[in-house]
């Protein structure tokens, strides 16, 4: 139970880290919100407010759930190789999350 | 303007609930690592840290558009562009956490509260932090033209 509760929440944060860096570098297919109009486009005009942080955050905390939720239903039987996998994955977890939070904070302060 | 109002009040109320919870979390399972467990609140915690955060989390999304028209465009990012910068710092933080909220709810579960791993650990501390640089941050940027 514990080493099946660490593989699947070890799987749903690379998951989530890794869609919210994706997104935040690529912009690919992301949904942004013109909260002076208040419309939803995939294509925002030039010269328009237009927020991004919508899809990308909802897309990284339903990715979180969903893939949590996949990883514990579809967990390996054997507990020890639950455990072995959860000891790779809580690691890369970790650097995919650091490695996020310090790519925002640069494209932050570098932002015009 | 009455319901942003509202929930920006109800936003902060739900934030102060969600940093209690979680450095409560943190807590009791640091003092879980050093052999003084408390299965109850070890459990209890993070549900109500996750409970915490959906609200935070929903009523900054209602009131974000607003501030990102009336508030950053037309003053913050002419007069004090270190808090706009500071917001979305704050904001993407804020999603970082989520996956952390959701594991500490489900490692809680399925753990033994005697012996906490260290991922449960981790998110504990993580989101502790996390939650503490948001409150600090998002009272400094509320505090830019009030005082």
């Amino acid at each position: 139970m514990s080493a099946r509760g660490r593989f699947a929440t070890g799987v749903g944060t690379l998951a989530a880290a890794t869609v919210y860096l994706f997104t935040t570098t690529t912009r690919a297919g992301v949904l942004y919100y013109l909260p002076a109009r208040a419309e939803w486009t995939w294509s925002p005009p030039t010269g328009v407010i237009a927020m991004d942080w919508f899809a990308r955050s909802h897309a990284t905390l339903a990715v979180a759930a969903a893939a949590t939720w996949a990883a514990w239903r579809w967990a390996p039987a054997e507990p020890k190789t639950c455990a072995r996998w959860a000891g790779r994955l809580w690691p890369m977890s970790w650097l995919m999350l650091a490695w996020s939070a310090g790519y925002t904070a640069l494209w932050l302060c570098a932002r015009p | 303007m009455f319901w942003i109002k509202l929930g920006l009040v109800l936003h902060a109320v739900a934030a102060g609930a969600l940093t209690g919870s979680v450095t409560h979390l943190a807590l009791v399972v640091w003092r879980a690592h050093r052999g003084r467990p408390n299965p109850r609140l070890q459990r209890l915690y993070p549900a109500v840290a996750l409970g915490c955060y959906l609200a935070v989390y929903s009523l900054g999304s209602a009131i974000y558009p607003r501030y990102r028209v009336a508030v950053r465009a037309e003053w913050l990012d002419e007069h004090a562009a270190w808090a706009a910068v500071l917001f979305d710092l704050k904001e993407n933080l804020a999603t970082l956490l989520g996956p952390l909220v959701l594991a500490a709810v489900v490692l809680s579960r399925a753990e033994d509260p005697a012996r906490p791993s260290r991922a449960m650990l981790g998110c504990a501390t993580a989101v502790a932090l996390g939650v503490w640089f948001n409150a600090v941050s998002g009272l400094l940027v509320a505090s830019v033209r009030s005082v």
